[in-house]
């Protein structure tokens, strides 16, 4: 089920925020229980009968081998859960990936598995590392299986994050305050929510036509010009920014209508100075559970610059492949790696303080570079791409595309004067003034409106990071 | 008043504004940004049918899937020969011959092609909603038939509000068109290429780009994979069956264009039993590389359809008198 879909908004939210403060009042393990009940209604909305159990068979796994771990603190135990959920991840989403590079590399053809990614499983199973790793260091305890449960299968972060760390979850399932409908933290979560929707349906699918156009070209014909392939690209960066930052608003907002606060996932990662600061502010929950269990666990910066810089890429790398079964991804990992390395070789961050344009322009042209493996379905068109985008295919004065798709440019570029220059949604929010609550109120009101026609005369579109 | 049931009111009575503003504004744009269509071609039996503008696009097959235009759907209920293919089909057929020679014999007839990615699949699923009974199937095989299903087509037959909304426009946009161009005649400048169709027989009536007198050379022509004419047969079979229509009434042929359609519908036709028919002309010319100019498709047709007249005799008039068969 897609947040921006009429069946969620009209039927599934009301009826399930409904259920859970009713039910709260005959206890609060009825209502939790109601919220898992509904998140697997959500999660299982296309295909119940394959998608529900695969995600409770993730979370009975690791529910037993976690309670195991805060038993018996062993590290067979731990590697079998690891390793159990990176097999079952790996079974779903690289064995056709796998399958392709032995293929590509010895010549041996091996039939397609033709297994279909179920949404939403690289999130749910890092969240559920995380767990057994804490389990493992004693920094987590044993939860109400029911708490656990709703903690994995929770619908507003289940299908794209934010990836949720079960300490600054979990206990809010326990408070008291979480199970009272609180009218004031519902105003604030109708405005994530709406600014979320606005993001999406607004901004981010305007701009997709224009972008959907320049990679296609890229596919087949070398018509790509330097100008079109920088459209493209930063189009294409715009569009998954105000995409997925969109989802996380929603999902903020959405988890706190249940009086559960969720942690911010962007935070304007295109004013960025350097690719270190980039990274504190995209995908802030995938960074931070990448440094802790990952990158640090690795050895971090505890062992000398040539040993921090591989753990570096390790981490880029392996954060590269996490998004997708492609080669395409473990190059936009790569390249990032590489340039967080030489961030922190040649200290860019104190240089960027003295030439904070220089520094912001320079970072925002690395990151749309970058997103070209990431968008592009072939190696082919990544490279009729970089090619465009470096001079190599020739300039032109003209846009192919600016005449023929006028109003998705408009809006790419109404997006990049609003992703540089604006507050981003948690900075508004923050900021309100109680006496302007009634005017947000109204403009609110107003684009949810005008969203809700949108997405009842238009099929809903699919968030990017879904593919995931 | 409490600050949070002040928010909530005016955040629902916003909300309903933004929604009565809203729809307004959708139907608005599409109808303005539309209006250069060519509305040359508004006559008393004809809609609109395909124009190349972004906002207004197809409107035939959700015209007749939805059944938007009642006499284009009581015509083809009566018709007893069918003519099914892509827009290479519509070009070919839509010919003063093709409606002389059936006015001539009193037999009522329809060209059932459709623009775009078209296959054997969308006409499929309209002759079933019609519950269609033809006698005589003249298809176009190149090679048409396969499940692959997407544009307008695979949208009329997912059937959702907004297809079924926007399509709805379009029929109300065209009882305005002329006046509005009439009024405001920038608005619809440079005028677009634009197809109306005949509600009467099908047949399409280009203007505009179409309808220059453009004399090109058929293109060089591309063979066909193997692949997807094996697939064709096996789909024609279903297709055939699912029809329910006497193998002898089928008639497969394959107009000339830059694909080496002539060699892939005989193949289709020898495997699947049915009669070819492809008469043998030169000098065929188009308006792109692939459509039938009027000149070629009026050679064409006159050509084509006195060796049809045995079929016809034989699938419409088994039992009756030599003299109306004829």
């Amino acid at each position: 089920m897609l947040f921006n879909s009429l069946p969620f908004i009209v039927v599934f939210l009301p009826i399930s925020l409904f259920g859970f403060f009713y039910l709260a009042r005959f206890g609060q393990v009825f209502a939790l229980a109601w919220l898992t009940l509904a998140s697997l209604v959500f999660y299982g909305w296309d295909d119940p009968g394959r998608l529900i159990p695969i995600i409770l068979g993730s979370a009975v796994f690791n529910f037993i081998v976690a309670r195991a771990l805060l038993h018996r603190c062993a590290v067979w135990l731990l590697a079998l859960g690891i390793v159990g959920d990176l097999l079952y991840l790996g079974y779903f989403k690289y064995v056709d990936f796998f399958a392709h590079t032995i293929t590509w590399l010895t010549g041996i053809e091996l039939p397609p598995s033709n297994i279909t990614l179920p949404i939403g499983i690289s999130f749910f199973t890092f969240t559920q590392i995380a767990f057994l790793v804490d389990s493992y260091r004693r920094s987590a305890r044993e939860y109400h299986p029911v708490n656990y449960g709703l903690f994995v299968t929770f619908f507003p972060h289940l299908i794209a994050g934010p990836i949720i760390h079960h300490a600054e979850i979990m206990p809010q399932f326990e408070q008291k305050k979480t199970f009272t409908f609180d009218p004031a933290a519902t105003q604030i979560a109708l405005l994530w929510f709406v600014a979320g929707l606005f993001k999406k349906v607004m901004i981010a699918d305007s701009i997709a036509p224009v972008v959907a156009t320049v990679f296609d070209t890229s596919k087949s014909v070398n018509a790509i010009k330097f100008l079109d392939g920088w459209i493209g690209a930063t189009g294409y960066g715009l569009q998954l920014y105000f995409d997925f930052s969109g989802y996380s608003d929603m999902a903020i907002g959405l988890a706190l209508m249940f009086g559960i606060a969720f942690p911010l996932n962007f935070n304007s990662p295109y004013k960025a100075h350097s690719i270190i600061d980039f990274w504190r502010r995209w995908n802030m929950t995938l960074s931070r559970f990448l440094r802790d269990y990952l990158y640090i666990p690795l050895g971090g910066n505890r062992n000398g610059p040539i040993r921090r810089y591989v753990n570096i890429m390790v981490t880029m790398l392996l954060g590269g492949l996490w998004h997708g079964a492609s080669w395409n991804f473990v190059i936009w990992g790569a390249l990032h790696g590489a340039a967080l390395v030489a961030n922190h070789h040649f200290d860019v961050e104190r240089s960027a303080r003295d030439r904070p344009i220089a520094s912001l322009c320079g970072t925002l042209a690395f990151v749309m570079i970058a997103w070209v493996p990431f968008r592009a379905e072939n190696l082919h068109s990544v490279l009729v791409m970089w090619q465009a985008m470096f001079g190599l295919s020739g300039f032109s004065p003209r846009s192919l595309f600016a005449v023929t798709q006028p109003l998705a440019l408009a809006a790419a570029g109404a997006a990049l004067g609003a992703a540089l220059f604006l507050p981003n949604t948690a900075e508004i929010i923050e900021n309100l003034d109680s006496h302007i609550l009634p005017r947000m109120a109204a403009g609110a009101g107003l684009l949810f409106g005008m969203i809700v026609g949108a997405i009842a005369l238009h099929a809903p579109t699919e968030f990017l990071y879904f593919r995931f | 008043m409490k600050a949070a049931p002040r928010f909530f009111s005016v955040f629902f009575v916003s909300t309903l504004v933004g929604l009565l503003l809203y729809v307004p504004a959708r139907i608005a744009v599409p109808w303005l940004a539309q209006s250069s269509c060519d509305t040359a071609g508004y006559r008393q039996h004809a809609f609109l049918s395909n124009c190349l503008n972004e906002y207004f696009g197809d409107y035939e097959h959700g015209a007749y899937y939805y059944q938007l235009e009642p006499e284009a759907i009581e015509a083809l209920r009566k018709a007893e020969v069918l003519f099914l293919g892509n827009s290479r089909s519509q070009f070919a057929f839509s010919s003063d011959v093709t409606a002389e020679f059936f006015a001539k014999q009193g037999i009522p007839y329809y060209l059932l092609g459709f623009a775009y990615v078209q296959t054997s699949e969308f006409p499929l699923r309209l002759i079933k909603r019609l519950a269609l009974h033809p006698k005589l199937l003249v298809i176009n095989a190149d090679p048409f038939f396969s499940h692959i299903f997407k544009g307008p087509a695979q949208q009329v037959v997912d059937g959702s509000a907004s297809a079924r909304f926007d399509y709805t426009l379009k029929r109300w946009f065209q009882s305005i068109h002329p006046a509005l161009c009439r009024s405001l005649p920038r608005l619809c400048q440079p005028k677009q290429a634009t197809i109306y169709r005949d509600m009467r027989d099908g047949r399409w009536l280009w203007l505009s780009t179409f309808s220059d007198d453009k004399s090109l050379p058929i293109s060089e022509p591309i063979a066909i994979p193997q692949r997807l004419i094996d697939d064709a047969i096996s789909v024609g079979r279903d297709f055939i069956n699912q029809i329910g229509i006497d193998k002898a009434c089928v008639v497969l042929t394959g107009i000339p264009t830059r694909v080496s359609s002539a060699e892939a519908a005989t193949q289709i036709a020898q495997a699947l039993g049915v009669k070819y028919i492809e008469p043998s002309l030169s000098g065929l010319e188009t308006i792109d590389g692939e459509h039938l100019n009027v000149e070629s498709a009026n050679r064409w047709s006159r050509a084509f359809l006195p060796q049809l007249q045995d079929t016809i005799r034989h699938c419409l008039f088994p039992l009756a008198a030599p003299d109306r068969a004829q």
